[in-house]
């Protein structure tokens, strides 16, 4: 069971995650954590640091479309037809959406992002830069992004209960991306940041952010999820795009001097075990 | 306390130094002066002096006049008995009283305070309470150290034997106490008998009635302030400092502690490991173990070192004081009650609660009862 989340979001996941189509979707992002911290927080579960740090707030629900999504395009529809119903508007055609978060603050919206991995060779699905699921015709897309290759693999169902935005009290489940999943995710945004501070890329605000998310994501692994991401891990081990994400942690994490190590030690005011939390990380990410 | 101030301390002075010094200037408590006025014989005098020295302080133009009882130590017993003396030669006219003694705490200025009595230290501390003005001077280091408070007993293993006291509340004699102590080793460990001699269950207890925390009565000795001994105890202790080993091992509590039985060096689980035992705190995720031979218990456990959710860690511990007391069962040798709620209360939050429950029991002078 999950405690109920102090979060003005949740009653807009609540509204998404009370629709069968939800089954097809995948959060990630800052809220897929904030998720997943509620839930080990509610059963007591061990974590790999016992004091976890608290998820930042965010207004964005970003969910992973399944590649069945745009294989069986009733189940992309069903997608579409729900976010119609929950009267979202499309910000950028397809793939991003929102509405205002409720009627006394219209100006708040609330954002829907929908993205998926890089479909594989045999899957039949169309990528048209950056949209993957062009031509399906179940007008939803996609966002490409490669560094989620494992995203559908093993997501974890977290039980939601609370009130949804119509008032309604509510018992429903969402499916949270596997650590391994989220932790390639998010290393790889840190590493964008690494190379704004490297002046390689435009600085964004809060891309430091995913530094800490790194972060975040080790201190609440599970026993069970370090040993589950280890093999997947080995598993998706000759993927160009984990390599790629091995050396990309390498950087910013591999020695306590490193840019991202300083960054984490700064948002944490100094109080870190950097040998526990490259341990992990390597374990985690199979570097 | 630094070298440097240890080096400072003295001696604290006789009753005939102290009137010697006082003659010559040795007394200060600034901004007001001090001066000592020749010897008179009172017409009802403090009980016990047959001259009064008086002792005048001027500060801004007014003065008052004391007749002064001197000290020769500051424990909170002798203050306690100047501070009765001092209250029973009051006179409605003429000098007043003042409590003189080498060091006077914030503890003991508000003591004084509270029982109207004016005193001074040797170190520039005090309180004067005079007709129409009041002065309190504190935060002065003591410069003075007294033989017996240079012993610990509340760390180290002097504290055993102060320990004993919250295991059980009363001792017949001092033989009692030493034996009571040295029951609490397990049998073989030689450790204890040779560091509990008479001697040292002598000097302890003479602390502790010091202290007032224990009172000699013609039945033996007993607990009277077992508050101050907690908090005591509490503020001495020092979480072990030895090598630490974190890692997995894949046998259960019970094959664990056949293997250690069989070893030649000791072990005990921690107490904030023991907190289950005595029924006070449960889902620990690490089983913490006292060693003498961390490496030998490491081959002796088979453990893989990881700092990823180890399930066991080991302390290399050699002091006395967490093997004092050990309570078996089914071969699992349980840290003592008293070592659980030390460990559980310099914890987190939680473990605090728990230290809470065991520390009623102590403070009634019970741990010998907790299995």
């Amino acid at each position: 069971m999950t405690e109920p989340l102090p979060d003005p979001l949740l009653a807009h996941l609540l509204d998404i995650a009370s629709d069968p189509a939800s089954n097809d979707l995948i959060l990630g992002g800052g809220f897929g954590i904030r998720v997943k911290q509620a839930y080990l927080k509610a059963n007591n579960l061990r974590t790999l640091l016992p004091a976890v740090p608290e998820g930042r707030a965010t207004q964005d629900l970003d969910f992973f479309l399944r590649m069945a999504l745009f294989i069986q395009k009733e189940r992309g529809e069903a997608i579409r037809r729900l976010l119609d119903r929950l009267a979202y508007e499309e910000h950028t055609p397809k793939w991003q959406f929102g509405k205002p978060f409720d009627m006394a603050t219209p100006a708040i919206r609330v954002k829907v992002d929908l993205l998926a991995r890089t479909p594989l060779a045999g899957e039949n699905v169309r990528v048209k830069a950056p949209r993957v699921g062009v031509g399906a015709d179940s007008d939803i897309h996609g966002r490409e992004t490669p560094e989620a290759f494992a995203v559908e693999d093993s997501p974890l169902r977290v039980p939601l209960s609370g009130i949804r935005s119509d008032g309604i009290q509510t018992s429903a489940s969402i499916l949270v991306a596997h650590p391994y999943a989220s932790l390639n995710m998010k290393v790889k945004a840190a590493h964008d940041w690494l190379k704004m501070e490297q002046g390689a890329r435009v600085h964004k605000n809060n891309a430091t952010r995913h530094v800490f998310d790194v972060y975040t994501l080790i201190a609440m692994l599970t026993e069970i999820e370090l040993e589950e991401a280890a093999e997947l891990a080995t598993r998706y081990r000759s993927v160009p795009m984990a390599a790629e994400i091995r050396a990309c942690a390498i950087e910013l994490y591999g020695e306590e001097e490193a840019l991202g190590v300083a960054e984490l030690r700064r948002q944490l005011r100094g109080e870190m075990n950097y040998p526990l939390f490259w341990t992990a990380l390597n374990k985690a990410i199979g570097i | 306390m630094t070298t440097q101030e240890l080096a400072t301390h003295q001696r604290p002075w006789s009753e005939i130094e102290f009137q010697e010094r006082l003659g010559k200037g040795g007394l200060s408590f600034p901004p007001a002066t001090l001066q000592l006025l020749p010897p008179q014989t009172p017409p009802q005098g403090i009980p016990g002096v047959d001259v009064e020295t008086t002792l005048e302080v001027l500060w801004q133009g007014k003065r008052a006049r004391f007749v002064f009882i001197y000290k020769p130590q500051s424990t909170p017993k002798t203050l306690a008995t100047a501070i009765a003396q001092a209250q029973r030669s009051e006179r409605s006219f003429g000098p007043r009283p003042l409590v003189i003694v080498p060091y006077l705490s914030e503890t003991a200025l508000r003591l004084l305070e509270a029982e109207s009595v004016s005193g001074l230290d040797l170190s520039g501390n005090g309180i004067v309470l005079a007709a129409g003005f009041a002065l309190r001077r504190s935060g002065e280091p003591n410069r003075f150290k007294e033989a017996s408070s240079l012993r610990n007993v509340y760390w180290g293993n002097s504290s055993l034997l102060t320990r004993c006291f919250l295991l059980r509340a009363q001792y017949a004699s001092l033989n009692d106490l030493r034996t009571f102590a040295l029951e609490r080793f397990r049998k073989g460990e030689n450790s204890g008998v040779s560091q509990l001699t008479k001697g040292t269950v002598s000097k302890v207890t003479q602390i502790l009635e010091a202290e007032n925390i224990i009172a000699r009565e013609r039945e033996g000795m007993r607990l009277i302030d077992p508050d101050t001994l907690v908090e005591r105890l509490k503020t001495h202790y020092r979480k072990p400092q030895g090598a630490r080993l974190e890692g997995k091992m894949s046998l259960n509590t019970q094959e664990a502690w056949t293997r250690l039985a069989r070893q030649p060096f000791r072990a005990v689980v921690s107490g904030e490991g023991s907190a289950g035992h005595y029924r006070v705190l449960s889902g620990q995720d690490k089983w913490t173990v006292y060693v003498e031979d961390l490496e030998g218990a490491r081959q002796c456990l088979d453990i893989t070192p990881t700092p990823l959710f180890p399930n066991v860690e080991l302390i290399e511990e050699t002091s006395d004081m967490v093997y004092f007391d050990a309570r078996s069962e089914c071969s699992i040798l349980w840290a003592s009650p008293l070592q659980t709620w030390l460990e559980l209360a310099h914890s987190g939050p939680r473990e605090r609660a728990a230290a809470e429950v065991l520390e009623t029991i102590l403070r009634k002078g019970e741990g010998s009862t907790l299995r």
